[in-house]
């Protein structure tokens, strides 16, 4: 299992969004506000190969 | 066999000035779940914490596997303040890479990202390695 390295530009245009990402080339497939409106966007486009990800708000930092 | 996972970088901006300033790269690593016969058609970046004691995730998933939320054991989560959250714990199967490993997933109305902790994760490995310099984590299968 191979994943790229990811420059942070990738999330620029995604902040506090659900991303899809392309498993092979790492780009962002299509994004949305919730992870209802990403699964009904990633069924339109009938995309398997993708990674579901959280971009967090820029301004925060993570402490689970 | 070990397997490798750069990590994920999230940008960062200057709350005074709106400006970026960098990224944290975090520990995202992608897994798929299944309950029963179904499994979620997507990989999920989810976040590896050592400091989670069970996997954490968005009721969201549950949902799309066939889960009945609340038919699982209700747990009171704690971590951060003197905040709780109600997640309902459930018997699923967690694939990484193709390593099947039969777990238990809590899966709560108010958790935002998927988390996956040391009791229901963590030990299945021989070991789980955070190189922060090089921004990769490393699992000993």
């Amino acid at each position: 299992m191979k994943r790229k390295k990811l420059a942070p530009s990738t999330f620029l245009k995604y902040e506090n969004k659900w991303v899809a990402l392309d498993t092979q080339k790492g780009e962002v497939v299509v994004a949305s506000d919730s992870l209802s409106g990403l699964d009904r966007k990633l069924v339109e486009t009938k995309r398997r190969d993708v990674a579901i990800t959280r971009v967090l708000p820029f301004d925060c930092v993570l402490a689970p | 066999m070990i397997l490798t996972f750069p990590y994920l970088p999230n940008p960062v901006k200057d709350p005074t000035t709106n400006k970026i300033i960098g990224a944290i790269y975090r520990p995202l690593i992608p897994i798929r779940i299944q309950f029963g016969h179904r499994i979620f058609p997507y990989q999920i970046n989810s976040l590896l914490d050592s400091g989670a004691d069970n996997n954490l995730f968005p009721s969201f998933f549950a949902d799309k596997i066939g889960i009945g939320l609340k038919k699982g054991k209700p747990r009171k989560i704690t971590g951060i303040g003197d905040i709780e959250i109600i997640a309902y714990r459930h018997p699923v199967k967690i694939f990484l890479d193709s390593k099947p490993l039969d777990t238990f997933i809590d899966f709560s109305l108010h958790q935002t990202i998927p988390i996956l902790g040391r009791i229901d994760f963590f030990k299945f490995f021989e070991g789980i390695t955070f190189k922060e310099r090089e921004r990769v984590v490393k699992i000993r299968l």
